[in-house]
């Protein structure tokens, strides 16, 4: 029980700790937050192991790379691998693919999105809440019970198997419920008389739409532009299935290539995911906290 | 003709010979846009209705020859000489499609363009299990024997060409082949075993000097497949009737020998790891120097050689896979490439016409030659300079003599599908042998009933 | 303004006309505005997916003239041992995966929810995993769980947790927990944001009145923290659901044919059998949406019963 009551009084102090430090002052050292880093740290550590272990299969040269058991620090240091990887004829075309594919389905997705998510968050209107439902339903669809009638359209009637558009089309599935989504959040914040004083000055509605509400919640629309691209990057099953070559496949079905029942290339794969990823790095790094902010955006507000 | 009307018609005819329509989709269009029927059919005629136009090379038929992946040049380098020469005194054009990586890619769109009934590829390399799956789909046209004498046919490999017939036709011509070996350490043991009790029984000795006895592919693929119909087959047992498939004759006191073996390797002189195992990750393992025996293709046996990234360069050499119980031989899976015509191409003669001269000794000796591949004609494998050249080759003829095709059947893509489910289950214990050959036999019988 | 004034009315007072109502709200330009994406939606996923069911009563759709062959197609998937074997698979790697990412999400969101030097930094390293393409991710870690090189494995092997020779992906149990594993590390960052920006909308005015009563921090989770977050833990937890129920990506790298997930068993049967295995292969999808219809239901009932209660 003593031990009890201490570790309560020990949280009280905490929380007093927490209150200061968002007032900006000093941080009080305790066995509590040194707790707190290691845990922090674990987490830390755990979540990026699986890139580090990656990254070093990808630079492993030769007899190292199969070795067994294997060595947690390279002795070799080799970039042969990143040399086949592009020199491979499937994978610097199958990037270039998921490049455009991404880039197109982002533009389009924020066309419409930003139309509806102006209509549901500024403009009271009837049905509204079924919009936004529906929007969200679709989200979270089986997808594969998607691809099987979008084979059989795309390869008979309506024959656009292995093109750009074969996966743009669905692929605004994956991101037009989320960029709707974030954006109504985004657009909700704005305070009503800002609009409405250009309202009054006759402005249209469409007019404000794209002179004042866009630009001012640009790190919004921004946000949901980066998540509507990695949503797209990432796809797999519509590559797998609405695709057939370079064509236009897209780098996750091309670095699948790597390891087939008939090639395994552990180093070579390894580098491809190094490749695939570290864009992605990079947009995390650089954007965490839009991306965070567009991410929680809906599921606190509701 | 008003001009709407002839872009409309230009864009569909260009579609068509891109082979992005169908001749039906192409009348139909052609009627819509306000084209009599009469008219449509005979723009129809002077379109040729062959989906590729090479164009400016001025022959009379353009065909299109989809491949296998080849990265030596050989198989343009033949479709050059067919142009120059037989190709240039028929009016015949040949364009070669270089193939995808992985052989399922080619599948898929092999698939696609039939079921559309396209004929963009008018020749098609199909890999063995599949000329008489998609001759029962009608997909491609039979080799007539007037085409192709039997006579003639005797002097390529019987494994292939049995593979390529069902029902008394051929479906494809055999141009190359590709068959399992047992590779074993040189340094390790004396003289690769004769028979699968051997194997076992050495690779259990001997394993402590590698790590494990025996690698092989045990993972639910296609691969177990040819893994355990080589060691049926070596046992004296089939899946299928040869004579009459559909009879299953896969529930069999051979069978059950040769399955309780398999099961007793995994764990025993295989790692238990080996039911993940594909042909590369085997060789993974081999190469690195962990194996005494490997069950694999021929193309394990250059990159083995390659001290670059091979710990067992030069240490190994390949053998005839062993036999049991009271058979004398040992049998091969077959794998390999096979050329069929596409039946929605209208120039018949003439694929065949580019069919039988890769057939002829010349083509054949070329590809062995140039790009070390094991072709189907039998007397390639006598000819000094194509030995000289790959000395593996002369070990190769009396395995691939002896080689046995996989269960020929126009349903291969199920009955595949069962055999490995059901060895893969006996292999991880889940049902014991018995029980796995009495359910694939169950399942084969309602799979291939006529 | 109007509108308002109109909503505030009694009912029976006013009782426009649609039209009259749709002319009171925002006029027809916001249908004009959703019309787009409305469209979109309905051909590009409803349409799909109705379409499917559609085939789902053909013998092949692939065909010039199906024929139509009832509820064959399903009885047929039905009857498959490996698609039984599958839907428990999927199942059990559901229940599994969403509990304890949100179990982890929420011990790092009370980890972080709280500044310190090199917060965001923290925020961006667990959200790395997230942004990772699935399938990419599914083959990163199969290089972990490799039999001869993989990290894993030999640690596993050293704990004697595996026998010798053997891989975590070599059996079914382990290809659900190797999913598992892989699953959790690419989606609790995402888990622990949702949760993290539940606890912070919470009052820290509740806190402050329950620790002058001099409870315990557990009391204090348990009392305030985990009904307040209730509300969100749910709507995650269905969305979390319904993404585990359609898994594909992980199963068909580490299951691959042995061992499938509902949806990469569909995905086997409509691409790489038979043309006749294509229909029952669409039956099967069918079938995981059956599946998320009735996890959808569960949910609604269990967050109808929450607000109730409150």
């Amino acid at each position: 029980m003593a031990i009890g009551a201490h570790s309560s009084l020990k949280v009280r102090d905490t929380d007093h700790a927490r209150r200061r430090s968002r007032s900006g002052e000093e941080h009080t050292w305790s066995w509590g937050t040194f707790g707190r880093y290691i845990a922090v740290a674990l987490v830390v550590v755990v979540a990026l192991a699986p890139l580090y272990w990656t990254f070093i299969t990808s630079v492993k040269s030769g007899v190292e790379l199969n070795a067994s058991p294997p060595t947690l620090f390279p002795t070799s240091f080799d970039l042969s691998n990143y040399v086949l990887v592009f020199s491979s004829s499937f994978f610097l075309p199958t990037l270039r693919n998921s490049a455009i594919i991404s880039a197109v389905t982002t533009v389009l997705a924020l066309l419409f999105g930003v139309l509806s998510a102006y209509a549901i968050a500024r403009i009271d209107f009837l049905g509204k809440s079924a919009v936004l439902s529906s929007v969200l339903a679709v989200n979270m669809f089986p997808f594969i019970a998607m691809v099987g009638p979008l084979f059989v359209l795309f390869t008979g009637p309506f024959y656009i198997y292995n093109t750009y558009l074969a996966l743009i089309i669905p692929d605004l599935v994956l991101t037009l419920p989320l960029t709707i989504w974030f954006l109504t959040s985004f657009f909700r914040d704005l305070p009503a008389d800002l609009e409405e004083s250009a309202r009054v000055d006759g402005a249209s509605r469409l007019y404000t739409l794209w002179k004042i509400i866009v630009p001012l919640t640009a790190p919004g629309v921004f946000a949901a532009a980066i998540l509507s691209f990695i949503a797209v990057w990432n796809d797999f099953l519509f590559g797998l299935t609405l695709t057939s070559d370079e064509q236009a496949q897209p780098v996750t079905v091309g670095i699948t290539r790597f390891n087939s029942e008939h090639v395994v290339a552990y180093g070579q794969l390894a580098a491809a995911a190094i490749v695939v990823t570290i864009p992605l790095v990079i947009l995390v790094l650089l954007f965490q906290r839009r991306i965070v902010s567009g991410l929680t955006a809906g599921a606190v507000k509701g | 003709m008003i001009t709407e009307q002839r872009e409309a018609l230009d864009e569909i005819i260009r579609k068509m010979r891109s082979g992005r329509i169908t001749r039906r989709h192409f009348l139909e269009r052609a009627v819509t846009i306000g084209l009599s029927g009469s008219a449509a059919v005979s723009l129809l005629e002077a379109c040729g209705g062959s989906s590729n136009s090479t164009g400016g090379n001025g022959a009379a038929t353009n065909l299109v020859w989809q491949s296998e992946q080849e990265a030596t040049g050989t198989y343009q380098a033949l479709t050059n000489t067919f142009n120059q020469t037989i190709g240039h005194k028929q009016g015949i054009h040949v364009t070669w499609n270089q193939g995808p990586a992985a052989a399922n890619d080619m599948i898929i769109k092999y698939t696609n363009m039939l079921r559309a009934r396209n004929n963009s590829i008018d020749i098609l390399s199909i890999d063995i299990t599949y000329p008489v799956q998609f001759a029962a789909s009608n997909w491609i046209n039979a080799i007539s024997d007037r085409q192709w004498p039997v006579s003639e046919r005797a002097k390529y490999l019987p494994g292939p060409v049995q593979g390529c017939t069902y029902q008394g036709k051929i479906w494809a011509a055999p141009f190359r082949t590709d068959i399992g070996l047992l590779y074993y350490r040189k340094d390790l043991v004396s003289r690769p075993p004769a028979t699968w009790d051997e194997l076992t029984s050495v690779g259990q000795s001997t394993q402590a000097r590698a790590k494990y006895g025996y690698v092989w592919q045990g993972a639910q693929y296609e691969g177990l497949v040819c893994n355990f119909i080589e060691v049926l087959h070596g046992y004296g047992g089939q899946v299928l009737d040869p004579h009459d498939p559909t009879k299953v004759v896969v529930n069999t006191p051979q069978a059950q020998m040769a399955l309780a073996k398999m099961v007793s390797w995994v764990g025993g002189i295989s790692p238990e790891a080996v039911t993940t195992y594909m042909e590369d990750s085997s060789r993974l393992v081999w190469q690195n120097g962990n194996a005494v025996f490997m069950r694999n293709w021929p193309y394990a046996y250059t990159l083995g050689n390659d001290p670059s990234q091979s710990k067992i360069a030069g240490k190994f050499a390949v053998a005839a896979l062993p036999y049991g119980g009271n058979n004398t031989v040992g049998h091969s899976a077959i794998g390999g490439w096979n050329l069929a015509m596409n039946s929605y191409s209208p120039h018949t003669a003439q694929n065949w016409e580019f069919i039988r001269y890769m057939l002829q000794p010349a083509a054949q000796r070329q590809t062995a030659i140039a790009a070390s591949l094991a072709v189907t004609l039998q007397s390639v494998y006598d000819d000094p300079e194509v030995l000289s050249k790959n000395p593996l080759f002369k070990q190769l003829k009396p395995i691939l003599q002896n080689a046995l095709p996989r269960p020929v059947s126009p349903r291969y893509s199920d009955v595949s599908d069962s055999i490995q489910q059901h060895i893969y289950q006996a292999l991880k214990k889940q049902i014991s042998v018995n029980d796995a050959l009495s359910s694939l036999d169950t399942d084969l019988k309602r799979i291939v009933a006529p | 303004m109007t509108a308002q004034v109109a909503e505030s009315l009694p009912q029976e007072v006013t009782k426009p006309s649609l039209r009259e109502r749709i002319r009171m709200h925002g006029g027809y330009l916001p249908y004009l505005l959703v019309l787009p994406t409305m469209l979109l939606i309905l051909v590009i996923a409803i349409y799909p997916m109705l379409d499917s069911l559609r085939i789902s009563l053909l013998n092949n759709p692939l065909l010039s003239q199906p024929s139509f062959v009832g509820l064959r197609n399903y009885t047929r998937v039905l009857s498959d041992p490996v698609f039984i074997t599958a839907i428990g698979t999927t199942i059990f790697f559901m229940l599994i995966s969403v509990v304890l990412e949100t179990m982890l999400g929420l011990g790092i969101a009370l980890l972080i929810n709280k500044t310190f030097p090199g917060r965001g930094l923290v925020r961006a390293a667990i959200l790395v995993p997230w942004a990772f393409p699935t399938v990419v991710s599914a083959q990163m870690w199969l290089l972990m769980y490799n039999d001869q090189t993989g990290i894993i494995t030999y640690i596993l092997q050293s704990m004697h947790l595996l026998s010798a020779g053997d891989t975590l992906i070599g059996s079914r149990i382990g290809v659900i927990i190797a999913s598992i594993i892989t699953d959790t590390w690419k989606t609790t960052p995402f888990m622990a944001l949702l949760i993290l920006a539940g606890l912070q909308v919470i009052p820290t005015e509740l806190y402050e009145a329950a620790s002058v009563d001099g409870t315990s921090r557990w009391q204090r989770f348990i009392r305030i923290t985990l009904p307040m977050l209730k509300g969100p833990l749910l709507i995650a937890l269905l969305f979390r659901s319904l993404d585990a129920i359609r898994v594909f990506d992980l199963f068909y790298v580490f299951g691959q044919r042995s061992v499938p997930s509902i949806a990469s068993y569909a995905n086997f049967k409509m691409f790489a059998g038979t043309a006749e295995d294509f229909a029952p292969g669409v039956a099967a999808t069918v079938i995981v949406f059956l599946f998320g219809i009735v996890i959808s239901l569960v949910f609604l009932f269990l967050m109808r019963e929450s607000t109730s209660r409150n």
